[in-house]
């Protein structure tokens, strides 16, 4: 038997490996051969403390990973919810050209009211308008508007230090903190625009480029970024990042860059995934 | 006990609220790997992170020819290669082997069981890259031999002889240690 089959056997053993067998007979040899040899004696006895030696607890991570994971698979199933619900709507739509529309009667038409989405879509609208009622209750002195005015531009400024500052972080979790302050200003400043697509074109981290893709749809206007954004769409490589991409400018980009995108759809050089979804995109915005 | 392929087929099938389940049952363990490998607790997060975002991006050509784990550890491999090739300048943070020996001779056993394991994570440090990812594979992250040729791509009989030789190094780094120390 040889010092390295001894050797294997131990380490198969040790780590539980089932494709190390030891017969009783083999068992045996061994032992008599180890008498004699005191070198492999030191080896073996090495592997097993070196094995069997109580290893320090496992580290724990944050809890920022498990939040980031969880981010990361909500926005997942969303875009595959949205990804289904857009084909649902192709079949719809194809499946009613194909009927030559049916006009709805006055019956169908009262009781698509009382169906649970329009029940929802009105009691979000009257939501949204309680809600900018009372934000809007602004105080009835001029001096405390101009002071209150006053406040809220020194906090938008000051996160928006805060968001920039954060963007320049070495943690994924802390530039997604980043980004997330970006959000809460109004995106007015310039520089942190160019932050945040400069970190979108270069970032490692698919949650932080995600995340920067759905602060951007909060721009009132891409203006002279949309290019750039276009340019990122279409070179992207991860999949994910570069739908999101598409989707953003497929929402919020001006016309001619919407018409730019959909003409992407025939070049082979994109995935054929994103070739479908835009595809599935330009058609619902026809329906 | 939940069989994680089957999990991960049906992760595959769009079932993607799976993969939580996946995450939970992997992240301790794959998070550890990274700092033993030698990067920081920020950078393994983000490691685990983005671990598990290929597992999601790439799910469809995951074929169950190996084991989950076996596939996400070869994921993982390639996640921090591709890392450190971004980032060319960046050094292993190295936190494997921070720990200090301390010269303190009288507190029995538990002290002698924590200097011991701070030499053999001091060698583990000390030995190459390749040969402490097959040893970290195998001691820590309780692959089998199996899982780890095919993780790494090579025939068993191979993996066993670099198995043996990593061990025989970090044995001569042990002693040279344990030698400094005594």
């Amino acid at each position: 038997m040889k010092n390295q089959q001894i050797i294997d056997w131990k380490i198969a053993s040790l780590a539980n490996d089932n494709s190390n067998e030891q017969s009783e007979e083999l068992s045996e040899a061994l032992q008599n051969y180890l008498k004699e040899n005191t070198q492999l004696q030191e080896e073996l006895l090495f592997i097993e403390q070196f094995w069997t030696n109580d290893v320090k607890p496992l580290v724990v991570p944050s809890d920022k990973m498990d939040a980031n994971f969880y981010q990361m698979l909500s926005s997942a199933q969303s875009t595959q919810q949205y990804s289904s619900q857009q084909e649902t709507a192709q079949q719809h739509s194809s499946h009613h050209i194909a009927a030559q529309e049916h006009p709805l009667s006055l019956l169908e038409k009262i009781k698509s009211w009382f169906m649970p989405n329009p029940i929802a879509q009105f009691a979000t609208l009257a939501l949204v308008f309680v809600v900018g009622l009372n934000l809007n209750k602004t105080p009835n002195n001029d001096d405390n508007n101009l002071a209150y005015s006053g406040l809220q531009q020194e906090i938008s400024s000051l996160t928006t230090v805060l968001a920039m500052s954060m963007l320049q972080k070495d943690s994924a979790s802390e530039r997604l903190s980043g980004v997330a302050y970006s959000r809460q200003t109004d995106l007015s400043n310039p520089l942190l625009v160019e932050q945040l697509i400069e970190l979108l074109a270069r970032d490692k981290s698919t949650s932080v480029r995600l995340a920067i893709i759905n602060s951007l749809g909060h721009l009132k206007s891409f203006g002279s970024s949309e290019q750039r954004l276009f340019i990122l769409a279409i070179q992207e490589e991860n999949l994910l990042v570069q739908i999101e991409l598409c989707r953003l400018l497929l929402n919020y980009g001006s016309v001619d860059i919407k018409k730019l995108l959909t003409k992407q759809v025939n070049q082979q050089h994109l995935k054929p995934e994103v070739r479908e979804f835009i595809q599935a995109q330009s058609m619902a915005s026809y329906i | 006990m939940f069989n994680e392929k089957e999990l991960m087929f049906q992760v595959k099938a769009g079932q993607l609220d799976k993969l939580a389940t996946l995450f939970e049952n992997n992240k301790l363990q794959l998070f550890n790997y990274f700092i033993r490998s030698g990067n920081s607790r920020a950078l393994s997060e983000d490691l685990v992170q983005e671990t598990f975002m290929r597992v999601l991006a790439y799910r469809t050509s995951f074929s169950g020819s190996s084991t989950f784990k076996s596939w996400m550890y070869g994921i993982a491999r390639n996640t921090v290669a591709e890392h450190y090739r971004k980032n060319k300048n960046q050094v292993l943070n190295c936190d494997i082997d921070d720990e200090e020996l301390t010269n303190e001779q009288t507190l029995g056993e538990e002290f002698e069981s924590k200097q011991q394991n701070a030499i053999f994570n001091q060698s583990l440090a000390s030995i190459s890259p390749e040969d402490r990812e097959i040893i970290v594979l195998s001691r820590f992250q309780q692959l089998n031999y199996q899982e780890i040729s095919s993780l790494l791509d090579c025939n068993l009989n191979t993996l066993k002889s670099r198995m043996r030789n990593a061990l025989s190094k970090l044995q001569m780094s042990y002693q040279k240690l344990v030698g400094e120390n005594s």
